[in-house]
């Protein structure tokens, strides 16, 4: 693990324990070792992928199959019902139970639009909201579906520009931000960007009614970067994600900050090397209340980066082949990659050999 | 049919049979050190990147000298020979088609050069709206370069040369028709120039890729080259199977959609993808990845690769042969189910390239880093 900047004591008291406690588990005392605490999608070794559920020492509570590979997934507050929705652009979702992996339902997007792999729950822990593309309009929607109602879709949002993708409540669940990767996709050409030469990537925030409140722009000169994921910090600012989609030899942010009620982004640029080590490919991000850290990580250039969310300041990198989850739970920042391994604070703390970890990880409620 | 020809040349040249590798026979291995790399990626930039790419620049000049010419003297034998240096050009696209990296990048030349997949007709539509209009833009080269990139590439020369109403070419009612295809043409030259300049020189992408190290700014050491060539062959491989192939193919001969496919109109489907399969063929070969020292197995993975590409072109050349047009491919039952075989080792090429290859080699290509979102 590599340190950086002055503000060394705040992350090292942040990530102290994991360097006296090694491998024992310290989110909750009252958590037993072998309850689920996050929601995952992995492809297993053999063939054929799964939802999957890890406990507190990065073990593999349970398993359960899905049709195709999975993307993101939702868990509701209460912390007794999880989504995993399919990659896109493949429009199946599959509900259960996240601390046993008991299948509750499985359902899908109607005709004409596909998940984009995210979804939360509203704040009152009811309607599943997800990002959708609905490919023959052109246009980024939020589908709702009502989970007492075996996950009917009551209906959906415009989300404010193309290819939404990733989604937050933030504001204490007034109002949601979502990333807008601004990539035309048809799938007639599964995952081919038919509009790199016209994109338009921006952050949307909506009210839960579904009224949008502001979109935020890159500048023109930033218009290759599609914006994909996204965390709220601490103090309210929304942090963000990018995928460049220009010339490798290019020198463009990839992490963004927007702040409610303001117009604009804000571009965090650590130094040039840890930006070159990102690869123009931002694959996920977290940020933890408890620690007032934000975390991205990127898989191509196998690193993570750790921020201090207030200064916006880079803290640590941590060299992870393949990493892409991230999830902040408690004091904890975990990752996972594609290798089946889990990483909390930076330190390897379990191995599933027979999987391979997915895009994203959510965590289950304290 | 003249991409039968074609079709045959290519098969004729493909690689030796060999059984694939077992799986098991790779668990043993050291990964290399990356560094060994640096002649693979060497070899790879100075004998397939750089000779393509001046290989496409040759071709599109010659297409561009061509396109003027013809229209001064439109006769069908001129026209015969104006479509055979059109499909020269698509050949020798085909090759270049899988490097969409860095150059290809820069200034938007990939879409420049090759608007597709044109979901919808929305660059078909301006291009005919174009060609109905009296809008001086359509022969002139420098506004079309301004403009969008759906009126400057080789799919909107496919459709001026072999799209609805191309029989007026001949003609004199096809004077506009030509010229604006003739403009097109040199706009197409204009960026295979440079494209190619961009990758070559002490300062192209060329030598970025040759002269990896600590200060350069995207591959950091040999294998992170190597790791870039293999996801783009990888890529090629899928683009070939998901997007032009399976599309196309439907859900049986009564579901086709021929429509799908890039070229249909001037009939270059089966060229085009058996050219771009070689391409990546060439990479094996020139990289000499058996060669590198501690590779153990790796002789065997790369034969493997080898007989999965040979097998696909196999395939497809078989469901061709003698067929009248790329529709008759995909509506006669037989063809369309050696067609649809032809997938399955290209899955197979695909997986080898995208993922075992480089897990051998000691790069964590890995799951997340070769396909995020």
């Amino acid at each position: 693990m590599r340190l950086m900047g002055i503000d060394r004591r705040r992350v090292m008291l942040a990530l102290a324990a994991t360097a006296t406690t090694g491998l024992l588990p310290r989110w909750s005392h009252a958590e037993t070792p072998d309850r689920p605490v996050l929601l995952t999608s992995a492809a297993q070794i053999q063939g054929g992928y799964v939802a999957a559920g890890l406990t507190n020492t990065g073990a593999v509570a349970w398993t359960l199959a899905l049709p195709k590979r999975g993307h993101g997934g939702a868990v509701n507050a209460k912390g007794d019902l999880g989504v995993i929705f399919a990659r896109r652009p493949r429009r199946f979702a599959v509900a259960m139970d996240p601390r046993t992996g008991r299948k509750i339902a499985e359902f899908e997007t109607p005709d004409g639009r596909h998940f984009q792999g995210h979804g939360i729950f509203d704040p009152q822990d009811r309607i599943l909201i997800a990002t959708e593309n609905a490919y023959e309009e052109e246009r980024g929607v939020l589908g709702l579906y009502d989970s007492r109602d075996n996950f009917r879709r009551i209906g959906e949002w415009d989300a404010g520009g193309l290819d939404p993708h990733d989604l937050v409540p933030i504001q204490g669940g007034r109002r949601i931000a979502v990333t807008l990767g601004g990539i035309l996709t048809h799938p007639d050409y599964p995952r081919a960007k038919l509009n790199l030469d016209d994109m338009r990537p921006g952050l949307s925030i909506l009210d839960m009614d579904g009224r949008i409140v502001s979109i935020h722009t890159p500048e023109p000169q930033y218009a290759q970067l599609s914006i994909r994921h996204l965390a709220e910090a601490a103090d309210g600012t929304i942090w963000f994600g990018c995928q460049y989609e220009g010339d490798g030899r290019d020198s463009v942010p990839l992490l963004g900050v927007v702040q409610p009620g303001i117009d604009g982004i804000s571009w965090v640029r650590p130094d040039r090397n840890a930006e070159q080590a990102l690869r123009q490919y931002v694959g996920s991000v977290a940020a933890c209340r408890e620690t007032g850290l934000v975390a991205i990580s990127s898989p191509r250039g196998g690193h993570c980066l750790i921020f201090d969310a207030a200064g916006r300041a880079l803290l640590a990198d941590w060299p992870v082949g393949d990493v892409c989850g991230l999830a902040a739970r408690g004091p904890d920042l975990l990752a996972s990659d594609g290798q089946g391994r889990l990483w909390r604070d930076g330190m390897e703390i379990a191995n599933a050999p027979n999987l391979r970890f997915d895009n994203h990880m959510v965590a289950l409620p304290v | 049919m003249r991409w039968i020809a074609l079709a045959l040349t290519l098969t004729a040249l493909a690689l030796p049979l060999s059984a694939p590798a077992q799986e098991g026979e790779t668990q043993a291995m050291s990964p290399p050190d990356p560094e060994s790399f640096r002649p693979v990626v060497a070899a790879v930039v100075d004998g397939v990147i750089l000779p393509d790419h001046a290989g496409f620049t040759q071709a599109a000049t010659g297409f561009a000298r061509a396109m003027p010419a013809f229209c001064e003297n439109p006769s069908p034998d001129d026209l015969s020979i104006t479509k055979g240096e059109f499909a020269r050009l698509v050949m020798a696209w085909s090759r270049v088609e899988i490097w969409r990296m860095g150059p290809a990048l820069s200034d938007n030349r990939h879409d420049r050069l090759y608007y597709w997949p044109d979901r919808g007709g929305r660059g078909l539509r301006q291009v005919e709206a174009l060609l109905q209009s009296d809008d001086d833009k359509a022969t002139d080269p420098e506004a079309l370069y301004a403009g969008s990139v759906a009126l400057q590439g080789i799919p909107a020369l496919d459709y001026l040369l072999s799209g609805d109403g191309a029989q007026v070419l001949t003609e004199q009612d096809g004077i506009r028709r030509c010229h604006f295809a003739s403009a097109i043409a040199q706009v197409v030259a204009r960026n295979a120039e440079a494209l190619q300049a961009d990758w070559q020189g002490p300062k192209g992408y060329g030598a970025l890729m040759r002269d990896s190290g600590s200060a350069n700014a995207v591959y950091r050491n040999p294998g992170e080259a190597m790791r870039e060539i293999l996801t783009r062959a990888a890529e090629a491989v899928q683009v070939v199977r998901e997007r032009k192939l399976i599309p196309a193919l439907g859900d049986g001969p009564a579901a086709a959609r021929p429509k799908l496919a890039p070229l249909w109109r001037s009939d270059l489907v089966i060229p085009a993808v058996l050219s771009e399969l070689e391409a990546v063929a060439a990479l094996l070969e020139a990289g000499r990845l058996p060669a590198l020292p501690a590779m153990g197995s790796m002789q065997a993975w790369v034969s493997g690769t080898r007989f999965d590409l040979r097998q696909a072109m196999q395939a497809i050349t078989r469901a061709t042969d003698g067929a009248p047009s790329w529709e008759q491919v995909l509506t006669d039952p037989a063809r369309h189910k050696l067609l649809s075989y032809a997938v399955i080792p290209l899955s197979s090429a695909e997986k080898r390239l995208g993922f075992e290859l480089p897990s051998m080699l000691g790069m964590v290509a890995g799951f997340n880093a070769l396909d995020g979102d």
